[in-house]
């Protein structure tokens, strides 16, 4: 039995078909990606996995257990966190707030809420950057704050919707060190990102889809070689070499 | 950290001598006009203070919460007219009452976003007041439509003047207040310090973040509303007993409900001394254009808070709090001697 597994999942906005029967199975401890062409329907996915759709069709089990539109802070509290590609900081609050609010759900108490929320922040390097507001960070540092505040839940799988996205080179580098320190720390990854050189170093299997439907899963060089995802990437033309 | 601790002692200090300004103030001011000036200042901050409790944490605009106060002032006044049930008890029933109202409506409408829910709560606010003006009896109770109530005058020893809430002079009225808004301004430092307050400030702010953080963003909403009507019709009560008589288009009106948002946008929303600071600077303001203008342009000071607001949203968006508390933080600095850095 897989970790997560995503069965026939459809998620359907009136005619369109966003997601169609897509099925992943996702093992414990793996970092798996999610990859495809920008209007594939990653996010979508994602947010029937997160709660935030209910699917049209199809079912996710966790652990076992189906979480079938759940709500998605009822999916937060079986200890799956997210980030969003958009990142969402409570921008007037200072970053340790920001912080504490992920780690009052498994804590009411707020003093050592905000001790956890530090160590948390010191794992992601922002621990001098406790009291600064949220609107006042940089781009790296948001992404980094949506990571931390996510990880604050003490969360078992972790769902990544594009935490790459706009950074430097040098920042992606960082931020890919910091994936396979949350993966060591026993926790199961499913990202989707746009970056090939981060996604292909990172991820144990990726699955490819497009116009909604799965195209393939498979490891990096699988994929990399696989004559669909190219012509799924660069058009037909490219497909014939 | 000598001069950290300095700091605190001083600001301590100020806060000791700003409150004991506050409970000696009728002591000075003996004059009657500025009494009820300053009970209705205190009025508007502490219903501003209750209405800040979903205004300002929720991320929403309730422009409807006249309708709580005037659950507030119906029913403790009725049940004493009825049954001589004594006020401050009917201001409980007032309270879960308007509490109970106050979900019924919020549970639909706290899932709309922005002016939808501006919008709802205003029509739910003007719709309680054609009700009321339109019905003469509920059941036993009297309601008398657009009349009003007059609250029967029973004068005794202190102790029943204490008991039906109703006093000869102004000055217990100014402590009742006072102490009620003591109450609602803890109430926020306390809730702002504990889980539900990160969580309904969270939800307020960013709704799907909040909920990917394991938050009910909907079911926390809904707690701070009754808390925020429970709280408000308390004030119903207060306005029926200083007044003895009040009547729908005066305490169910809109004008009344803006005010409340009015106070809190200007001082600042979501923040514990911005509605006191918003009622203490428009206020006065108010009772001056309303004692001398009234008579030539009668809801001057409404245009005049529109204003001061465009004003204020122009150049301190988070409203006054902000540059006062850093005065307030450069005072303390000045007479510590120590620049402090800010504190989250």
């Amino acid at each position: 039995m897989a970790y997560l597994e995503i069965n026939n999942v459809s998620k359907h906005f009136g005619g369109l078909k966003a997601v169609d029967e897509v099925s992943i199975k996702i093992e414990k401890g793996q970092i798996y990606g999610l990859i495809g062409p920008n209007g594939a329907g990653k996010s979508t996915l994602f947010n029937c996995v997160a709660g935030t759709y209910a699917p049209t069709s199809g079912t996710i089990l966790y652990k076992g257990e189906d979480i079938t539109g759940s709500k998605p802070w009822n999916v937060c509290k079986r200890k799956i966190a997210r980030t969003f590609q958009i990142v969402k900081p409570f921008q007037s609050k200072s970053v340790l707030y920001n912080t504490m609010v992920g780690a009052f759900i498994n804590t009411a108490n707020t003093s050592e809420a905000k001790d956890r929320a530090m160590e948390v922040l010191k794992r992601f390097q922002l621990g001098n950057k406790w009291n600064i507001l949220a609107k006042n960070l940089t781009i790296a540092d948001r992404k980094r704050l949506e990571i931390a505040r996510a990880m604050a839940t003490e969360p078992e799988m972790f769902l990544m919707d594009e935490s790459m996205a706009g950074l430097r080179p040098n920042e992606v580098d960082e931020t890919l060190d910091e994936i396979r320190k949350i993966r060591d720390s026993g926790v199961t990854i499913f990202m989707i990102e746009h970056i090939m050189r981060a996604i292909m170093s990172v991820s144990d299997k990726i699955t490819v889809i497009q116009f909604g439907k799965k195209i393939m899963d498979g490891t990096p060089q699988e994929v990399s070689k696989d004559e669909r995802v190219i012509k799924a990437y660069l058009g037909e033309s490219y497909g014939a070499a | 950290m000598n001069a950290s601790s300095k700091r605190k002692t001083i600001d301590t200090i100020l806060k000791i001598v700003l409150a004991g300004v506050v409970f000696t103030l009728p002591l000075w001011m003996t004059s009657p006009t500025y009494l009820q000036i300053l009970i209705l200042l205190f009025f508007y901050a502490y219903l501003t203070t209750c209405w800040n409790l979903v205004g300002g944490f929720a991320g929403v605009l309730p422009l409807g919460h006249s309708a709580y106060v005037g659950i507030g002032a119906y029913t403790s006044t009725v049940l004493f007219m009825t049954y001589g049930l004594s006020p401050w008890l009917g201001m409980f029933v007032g309270g879960i009452i308007a509490a109970i109202v106050g979900l019924i409506i919020g549970i639909p409408t706290l899932k709309l976003r922005g002016a939808y829910f501006a919008l709802s709560t205003m029509a739910f606010g003007e719709g309680v007041r054609v009700l009321v003006e339109n019905t003469m009896k509920i059941g036993p109770f009297e309601i008398n439509g657009p009349r009003g109530i007059s609250v029967p005058l029973k004068v005794g020893t202190p102790m029943e003047n204490l008991f039906n809430y109703q006093f000869v002079d102004k000055l217990p009225y100014y402590y009742i207040i006072l102490i009620l808004l003591c109450i609602a301004i803890f109430i926020t430092w306390f809730v702002s310090r504990i889980r539900p307050g990160y969580y309904i400030i969270a939800g307020g702010e960013e709704p799907e973040a909040a909920q990917a953080l394991g938050i009910n963003v909907a079911r926390y909403k809904e707690m701070f509303m009754a808390l925020s009507c429970f709280l408000t019709a308390f004030a119903g009560t207060f306005y029926a007993q200083l007044n003895l008589y009040f009547f729908p288009k005066g305490i169910l009106s809109l004008d009344f409900s803006f005010e409340l948002a009015f106070i809190a946008l200007i001082g600042g929303r979501g923040t514990i001394a911005g509605p006191v600071i918003g009622a203490l600077l428009l206020r006065p303001v108010g009772e001056f254009s309303r004692i001398y203008l009234s008579a030539v342009l009668p809801g001057l000071h409404l245009v005049i808070y529109g204003l001061v607001l465009i004003l204020v949203m122009l150049f301190q968006p988070r409203g006054l709090v902000e540059p006062l508390t850093r005065f307030y933080n450069w005072i303390l600095d000045k007479l510590s001697g120590e620049r402090k850095e800010v504190k989250a």
